[in-house]
């Protein structure tokens, strides 16, 4: 069965590569202009963070160095050893997936407007089917949006991730730092150029490129304002534009009215006042996959919206299962844990409520979100406790739990402390 | 005073909201962030009664009255609540009051008066409804947006009760003795009605429309001992008017 599971992660939008040949292999003459905005090393960036905080100095990086023709290769580096690499061609052709009993196809191309890229895979393992879909893009900062979404018998998870411009990390290889070093000129304001403000053209090639989840979290991401009006609406839903996307749309375009919560944020938030797995309810509990792979340390396995990822998808440690193509990201960064519907919660509706118990003081009995937060079948795994907050459990706990995790509005980061 | 012009009111009154930015943020620019799952609305009109029992026969053949006097202004209100995109219930109630002086066509007393007196004719109809819209409310797109169609027709139909009021107060002619006296006769009491309608609405923008509605209501009620031997009541009218609808 585990290697089964290995066999599906390895499918699930392998991406090229027979090659893990080092880009230190490779011509610099490759990747043309398009690529320019996503050539070179990038550190991931936590959901939130600005923008403009300064990059770690230590940890992995992804570089991104020019490949033969439309191609690019992206090599996964941890203190200064490389982990992975993937290589994708935006060339749009069809490339075969043969790895680890896996088969199907994959392929990647740019958008119209030349700014963003999607990726798209279909694969089979032993017998398991499964589809990716990503979008490749930059925000109007200049940082690197990576949104991918996986599809297993009518499962969804999308995951994002979002990485900064780490310059060029003295860790890296030589001959690495030498190729970006050659095309590093002109990086900003590629990046500029290609994260400007989209319209619904471009929304409405992405809906039919990409997987509605994958859209729809590329938009909430990139947290521009569209004019949306009625008309437009319907502009997009007469082109096929899912619901989905427009709801993301709509978000987006009326802060004042919707903000959006990451699983991420939910879960953390749900859980702060919880000290124990076991009092967790079961879709706060870290995901165990269905079938027997580990715990997730990446946080996107907490998806806990009733849309259990697909099979094998479960566990991207870095490094765990190098170059796999398109599914499988570059393993690290990511974050989300996207699941459809995406999570939108107006601010009337974030009004937590709460009430006073006795022996308990004040707690939140409710926040609110869209989302939907459907219990999973209960898992016999018993996930290792986490590190425990400050705080005693007042009891044995249940998975019935009336505290959904998933109406915890997530919108705010307030916390309280003793007074000094 | 003149009475305001119910249709010019619900026009003024829909123009009027129409620059409320945004009504608390629930709309944007032409949708609504979800499906309408209530409307109130509010309309002015004009209700003509029926008068087709006995009892208005004798009023309008011995007083200066005619039937068109039971006529009068209407005001309502509904809240609509959503069963399916097309249907809607709604609980409605309005009020209808006719008040008009009068004297005896055939008499005056012994000082060549005229004998005078005022009859009331009240209506106050609370009636739960069933509204069927012949044409799509609006359009979902997504969870997030709900565009109100322009234009949208509606029959609808529903039962209910009335509380009703007939009324003749001043001065009067006995009849047997030709003497004349004051006095006041009275008439209140519930009744069973049912109604139906058809209209139409008009949205102005995502929250507010312009309804037009057309209905009749049918009913009878007992005149109780102050009109003894007559008929029940007819309390039936149409009635049209013209309305302002707020989606919830």
């Amino acid at each position: 069965m585990n290697i089964t599971m290995k066999h599906c992660v390895a499918a699930l939008g392998i991406l090229a590569i027979a090659s893990s040949a080092l880009p230190a292999q490779q011509t610099s003459a490759g990747a043309g202009p398009r690529w320019q905005s996503w050539i070179g090393c990038w550190t991931a960036a936590p959901a939130g963070e600005s923008a403009l905080a300064p990059a770690p100095v230590s940890g992995p990086v992804v570089c991104i160095t020019p490949s033969l023709g439309e191609a690019v290769d992206v090599t996964t580096l941890n203190e200064g050893k490389v982990v992975s690499t993937q290589r994708i061609d935006a060339s749009g052709a069809d490339r075969p997936v043969d790895a680890k009993g896996c088969t199907g196809v994959q392929r990647a191309r740019w958008s119209s407007d030349e700014r963003r890229i999607y990726l798209r895979s279909e694969s089979t393992c032993d017998g398991l089917k499964s589809t990716t879909s990503g979008i490749l893009a930059m925000t109007a900062s200049g940082e690197w949006l990576d949104v991918r979404g996986v599809t297993s018998y009518g499962n969804t998870n999308v995951r994002v991730a979002r990485y900064r411009d780490a310059g060029i990390p003295a860790a890296i290889p030589t001959e690495v730092a030498n190729v970006l070093r050659e095309r590093s000129g002109s990086s900003e304001a590629a990046r500029l150029a290609a994260g400007a403000a989209v319209g619904t053209t471009a929304v409405i090639e992405a809906s039919r490129a990409a997987d509605s989840g994958v859209v729809a979290a590329w938009l909430l991401e990139r947290e521009q304002r569209f004019s949306v009006d009625a008309k437009t609406l319907l502009k997009l839903a007469d082109a096929g534009v899912p619901g989905a996307v427009t709801d993301a749309l709509v978000a987006v375009s009326n802060p004042q009215v919707f903000h959006f919560a990451r699983a991420s944020d939910q879960v953390a938030l749900a859980d702060a006042d919880i000290t124990t797995p076991d009092e967790r309810p079961l879709e706060r509990r870290p995901r165990v996959s269905a079938m027997g792979m580990p715990y997730d340390p990446w946080g996107w396995g907490y998806s806990g919206y009733g849309y259990p990822l697909g099979y094998g998808y479960g566990s991207l440690g870095y490094g765990r299962y190098p170059g796999y193509g398109y599914g499988t990201g570059y393993g690290y960064g990511y974050y989300g844990g996207y699941a459809p519907p995406i999570i939108v919660v107006t601010d009337a509706q974030a009004q937590s409520r709460g009430q006073m118990v006795k022996g308990r003081g004040y707690t939140q009995t409710q926040g609110s979100s869209s989302g939907t937060a459907n219990e999973r079948p209960r898992s016999t795994y018993n996930p290792p406790p986490p590190s425990s907050p400050s705080g005693s459990s007042s009891s044995s706990g249940s998975s019935s739990s009336s505290s959904s995790g998933s109406e915890s509005s997530g919108s705010s980061s307030r916390t309280a402390k003793p007074r000094p | 005073m003149k009475a305001p012009n119910p249709f010019a009111l619900a026009i003024a009154l829909a123009l009027a909201l129409q620059g409320v930015p945004a009504a608390a943020q629930s709309a944007g620019d032409g949708y609504l962030f979800h499906p309408p799952v209530a409307t109130i609305g509010l309309r002015g009109g004009y209700s003509a009664a029926t008068a087709g029992s006995d009892v208005f026969d004798d009023v309008t053949r011995q007083l200066t009255l005619n039937k068109g006097d039971f006529g009068s202004l209407t005001v309502g209100a509904d809240i609509g609540l959503r069963i399916t995109s097309k249907l809607d219930i709604t609980v409605d109630a309005g009020y209808s009051r006719s008040s008009h002086k009068s004297e005896f066509r055939d008499f005056v007393d012994n000082n060549d008066l005229p004998i005078e007196q005022t009859t009331t004719f009240e209506r106050i109809p609370f009636t739960a409804n069933l509204k069927l819209h012949l044409a799509p409310p609006g359009r979902s797109i997504g969870t997030l947006a709900w565009i109100p169609s322009r234009f949208v027709p509606y029959i609808g139909g529903g039962i209910g009760v009335m509380r009703y009021r007939f009324e003749q107060q001043g001065d009067f002619v006995d009849f047997n003795t030709n003497a004349v006296f004051n006095s006041s006769f009275d008439a209140q009491d519930w009744a069973f009605v049912q109604q139906v309608m058809a209209g139409a609405e008009y949205n102005v923008s995502p929250k507010f429309g312009v309804t037009f509605d057309a209905r009749y209501l049918h009913g009878r009620g007992t005149l109780g001992a102050a009109f003894n031997g007559y008929d029940k009541i007819d309390l039936s009218g149409v009635s049209g008017s013209v309305g302002l609808s707020l989606r919830l």
